[in-house]
């Protein structure tokens, strides 16, 4: 039985699977035949450990696509069987993202608001597969950001540690999970030594991740992404704008009505805009998708009267 | 009502609107393949030599081409163009989105409202789409250019709205506009003869006046030839047109359909308008081509919402 008030889930599913049939066709077969080879030689570069870094040390996204990618090729060529298999993939992860954030923003508002900003996100997210060949990571990374936070307000150690170590798998700035984790927190004693164990958790991780890849070219150094940035910042811009539109401003304007706890989840933002500055080319926008959570929290909290939780893990 | 929300300021809800179709917006003004062959389409219209059926379909580019020219006096006109008709597509997207939104407001609150709309929202790509889910081929040359189809779920929504306020004035000047746009706003008119509440000599008077301008247009501009059955064509099509009907609204299609014995006698009532144009565009249209069922967007709305959202005693059919 559904609760009162509450979306039922068989209508939770089908609404967030429409919102994500088109966007997962378009990014995983719409880009033409270039970026579909490029892809394949990047998944099987990381699968080899042959590729460039940053993408040789990104294992889990190609892992989940590789198991079903090579149960199909018994039916069909390994190439179709990798473009299905991806499909299939960004179709659960869009999905998957639609719904993590969904049940975020279901702690602190209704279930109407917190779709609304699910289904405001879905209309938005073609803007985030534009301008790269191959970033399956990306779609992962904010339901990883959406589920820690669900892990640090329901108090789920052991969960946020699992998350923590899978998410490194999948990306290095889950370090990011650690740093959300020790901002929400009281900042006592204990949540220093918790932090400091998260933190043991992403550096172990990422320390395996590092050895068992080893060494790997690196094509977009530091100074290569600053020209990158500095060609075209107002595509960057404008992208940003498609992104999140009013979004941005409603959320700006929502911070004073923010739960504490919502608040301090900002103060990452700073360190993460830093982070995809100096090492992220700036107009793919995929890189502000791990915000969502955050900025729309914020911008719920313009619109609605979000409800109290107990902040502090 | 979800209890524990504020109340919003206009530009909230316009914002909203114009930021879940902004990508769309520019994707279709945009990432178009052949740019060139628009601004042809357009010219010709303008100048009356377009093919029949696109030819009589003049709203659009008769209502935007003074700017163009304006926009276009101190340059190069096709960006005038471009740029002009990216507002248009801007604009008019997120019309179609607020239509929704206003016909379901009838009776959903605003948030339930904007639920409809945005789920709406997320698959208007399809029929804005420049090639085919089916094998990626690109859509037919002829297809590129349809900025009406953009306008007649917005003329759908604001006829229903009309309807339910008893502004029938108001909807005989709306036929006029939505009859120099395109033959499917016949569904005006038949919207006022199946609605309930409605007087039936309203809807007949409506049905003539629309068809007076259409023959006016046609004589008028001349050249008109009648469509031929496409039946081979679309059957050579199949697979494009089964995957596009399947994505044209994606699983949210069953929630329309389990919502339908639940909606308002007005909404349930209002789909029967469709039948004259899904039979016209059985027989004469395109049926991968999803776009000629635009219209159905704001009609989808309150079926699908009485799907998720069932209080049928709190419905009220009259207005």
């Amino acid at each position: 039985m559904n609760q009162p008030g509450r979306i039922p889930r068989l209508v939770l599913f089908c609404i967030f699977l429409t919102a994500s049939l088109i966007p997962a066709l378009d990014y995983s077969f719409g880009p033409g035949e270039e970026t579909m080879i490029a892809r394949r030689e990047i998944h099987r570069g990381i699968l080899t450990q042959t590729a460039r870094t940053p993408d040789r040390y990104r294992w889990l996204a190609a892992a989940l696509i590789e198991a079903p990618a090579r149960a199909l090729t018994m039916v069909m060529p390994y190439e179709r069987a990798y473009d299905r298999a991806s499909f299939v993939f960004y179709l659960a992860a869009i999905a998957g993202l639609l719904w993590s954030l969904f049940a975020y923003l279901r702690i602190w508002f209704d279930d109407e608001p917190a779709l609304i900003a699910a289904l405001a996100a879905a209309c938005t997210i073609r803007i985030t597969m534009r301008q790269h060949d191959y970033a399956p990571y990306s779609y992962l990374e904010p339901i990883f950001v959406s589920l820690a936070l669900m892990a640090i307000l329901h108090r789920r150690s052991v969960w946020l540690a699992v998350l923590i170590a899978l998410a490194t798998f999948n990306r290095e700035t889950a370090i990011f999970l650690v740093l959300l984790y020790f901002v929400t927190s009281d900042f006592s004693a204990r949540a220093w030594m918790q932090t400091a164990l998260y933190g043991s958790v992403w550096a172990v991780c990422y320390g395996i991740v590092r050895i068992v890849g080893g060494d790997a070219d690196r094509y977009w150094t530091i100074e290569r992404v600053w020209r990158t940035n500095m060609t075209q910042p107002q595509l960057a811009l404008v992208n940003a704008t498609l992104l999140s539109g009013v979004f941005w401003l409603l959320a700006a304007l929502g911070w004073r009505h923010a739960p504490p706890f919502v608040r301090r989840t900002t103060l990452i933002i700073p360190a993460y805009l830093v982070t995809i500055a100096l090492w992220g080319i700036w107009w793919e926008v995929r890189l502000l998708m791990p915000l969502y959570p955050v900025l729309f929290a914020l911008a719920l909290s313009y619109l609605y009267e979000p409800r109290q939780v107990a902040a502090t893990a | 009502m979800t209890g524990n929300d504020r109340p919003w300021a206009a530009w909230v809800l316009f914002g909203m609107f114009a930021t879940v179709v902004a990508t769309s917006a520019f994707d279709y003004s945009v990432l178009v393949p052949r740019p060139d062959l628009r601004y042809a389409m357009h010219r010709a219209i303008v100048d009356g030599t377009a093919p029949s059926p696109q030819r009589f379909r003049v709203l659009v580019a008769w209502s935007l081409d003074p700017i163009i020219r304006l926009a276009g006096r101190s340059g190069d006109g096709e960006q005038a163009f471009r740029r002009v008709y990216f507002a248009f597509h801007l604009v008019a997207l997120s019309a179609l989105v607020g239509g929704v939104y206003a016909y379901s407001r009838l009776w959903f609150s605003r948030d339930r409202s904007l639920i409809g709309a945005l789920v709406i929202a997320s698959v208007l790509h399809l029929v804005l789409r420049m090639g085919e889910y089916w094998d990626f081929s690109p859509i037919p040359d002829h297809t590129w250019f349809a900025p009406w189809s953009l306008l007649e779920p917005i003329f759908v929504a604001m006829a229903l709205l009309l309807l339910a306020k008893g502004q029938i004035g108001l909807l005989a000047i709306l036929t006029v506009i939505a009859s120099l746009n395109s033959e499917a706003s016949v569904v005006l008119p038949l919207l006022a003869l199946v609605v309930p509440n409605q007087e039936r000599r309203h809807g007949l008077a409506l049905l003539a006046l629309w068809a007076v301008v259409t023959a006016l247009l046609r004589f008028g501009i001349g050249g008109f030839t009648m469509p031929e059955a496409m039946w081979q064509q679309d059957i050579a099509h199949l697979p494009h047109v089964v995957v596009n009907l399947l994505l044209f609204l994606g699983p949210a299609a069953a929630l329309v359909m389990a919502g339908y014995g639940n909606a308002p006698l007005f909404a349930r009532s209002a789909t029967l308008a469709l039948v004259p144009l899904l039979l016209a565009i059985v027989v004469f249209g395109d049926w991968w081509d999803v776009r000629l069922l635009t219209p159905i967007y704001p009609l989808a709305g309150p079926l699908m919402l009485s799907a998720i959202f069932r209080r049928p005693s709190a419905y009220r059919e009259s207005f």
